[in-house]
């Protein structure tokens, strides 16, 4: 009880990525072959769709129509699709497939129709979430209300990776960094948040 | 004259359909030895003990402190003392089960059979002569120096042998490192040391059997290769 209190005060303080796995069986849909990994492992989801990144930023209604501001949201979105996208196929040994178009929902049906549809095993959606800077009430306002903005900040979400299997369309994998970003160039730290996937199960034993 | 050119070209034939059959390979016999013990994580559990004693010393500091400064002192060192102690202990924990979980594999045996079972399907038997293929495990386990990020690397070599003529020899290496990795190989599996060590080291005992059906994988693909005309 004591270390599980030391690790959540840790969290808390420093934020982190938070990885969720599932522990039911996980299902391949594009091959048939023996497995020598767990029936959950999400590694045997070995070829994935990346969906387009859905990104939330908060700023004026005004500012986020500009047309610049539209662009360089665009621009975002495909760099970090294609990071993510790159790191799943030369770190994790993923068949990938960059993806354009749009899921009408992310229910379990929309998904698996979706993932069929592609001929894939999974499907990858990534959300990431910018904030505006703190202004200087904000800060005021933090030191009277004894940190809890502060924390709030430390510990909210600002980059979800998650990973559904087409067969049946559910979620089996996600990780999420901490802390709020407030710059839209930040550098995305991917190995924090995809470093403890589990590998594709590779081409040679997929045949 | 015919007569004569005719047993020379029988000659020929016959020299030719000799060298034939003692260039077919029509069965292996296959062993395994590993060069090495497997790699070991480093146990950098001991580093967290540094804090201990500054923690430690803030604590008593505290307690001798103008009123002031006391809360923070006691504070923080209550913090870094025990708090350095327990990180040390969960450290120590999760290493000793990777350790333990590598301990438990039995990594030549492993390749041996997948080879064996591999080369009964994919190398039927055929008339030709026997062949022996030699693969050393020049190395394998967990490397890395940090602890969020470790990884399971495996590197052998075959080398494929009639009667005493070394016929092919290949590298097969998984690795983290791009230069090391062989062209045929997927990413080494890596991920945090804590990682590896859930559910008693399952990662480390699921990576190794498909390193090792892997690896054979490789072995008997080449082999087929050197085996067409």
């Amino acid at each position: 009880m004591t270390r599980l209190a030391a690790l959540l005060a840790l969290m808390v303080l420093f934020g982190c990525a938070r990885e969720w796995r599932t522990s039911e069986p996980v299902q391949p849909t594009t091959y048939v072959a023996q497995s020598y990994r767990a029936v959950s492992s999400v590694g045997r989801l070995s070829r994935l769709a990346v969906m387009p990144v859905r990104l939330n930023a908060e700023a004026d209604a005004e500012q986020l129509a500009l047309p610049e501001s539209i662009a360089q949201r665009q621009r975002l979105a495909r760099e970090l699709q294609a990071s993510v996208s790159a790191y799943l196929a030369n770190q994790k040994g993923y068949e990938t497939l960059n993806v354009d178009m749009t899921l009408p929902s992310i229910e379990a049906s929309a998904i698996s129709a979706a993932g069929q549809r592609l001929n894939v095993d999974g499907i990858v959606l990534v959300e990431r979430w910018i904030v505006q800077p703190w202004s200087t009430a904000k800060g005021i306002l933090n030191v009277f209300t004894l940190n809890i903005p502060l924390y709030r900040a430390l510990s909210a979400v600002n980059l979800r990776i998650s990973i559904h299997e087409t067969m049946s369309g559910r979620l089996v994998w996600q990780s999420e960094s901490k802390g709020e970003e407030s710059d839209l160039n930040a550098k995305i730290d991917l190995p924090r948040v995809l470093g403890d996937l589990d590998n594709a199960v590779p081409a040679q034993l997929r045949r | 004259m015919k007569i004569m050119t005719t047993a020379i070209l029988c000659l020929i034939l016959s020299t030719g359909t000799q060298a034939g059959a003692q260039g077919v390979v029509g069965s292996y016999e296959f062993t395994v030895r590993a060069a090495n013990l497997a790699e070991l994580p480093k146990d950098t559990s001991g580093e967290f003990l540094e804090f201990f004693a500054p923690g430690m010393a803030f604590g008593v500091l505290g307690l001798a402190a103008p009123p002031m400064y006391a809360s923070g002192l006691v504070v923080g060192g209550l913090l870094l003392g025990p708090g350095a102690l327990i990180i040390s202990g969960i450290e120590h924990g999760i290493w000793q089960r990777v350790v333990q979980a590598l301990g438990s594999i039995e990594f030549e045996r492993d390749i041996l059979l997948a080879l064996q079972r591999r080369a009964a399907s994919r190398l039927p038997l055929r008339e030709g002569t026997k062949a022996r293929v030699e693969l050393v495990i020049n190395g394998y386990g967990i490397v890395g120096e940090r602890q969020d990020r470790v990884c399971f690397i495996a590197d052998a070599e075959f080398r494929l042998l009639t009667g005493e003529q070394e016929s092919l020899r290949r590298r097969i290496s998984i690795s983290d490192a791009d230069s090391k990795a062989s062209p045929d190989s997927p990413p080494a599996q890596c991920a945090s040391i804590g990682r590896f060590a859930e559910h008693d080291g399952q990662l480390v005992r699921e990576t190794a059997a498909e390193y090792s059906e892997l690896l054979a994988a490789l072995v008997i693909e080449q082999l087929d290769d050197a085996r067409k005309p």
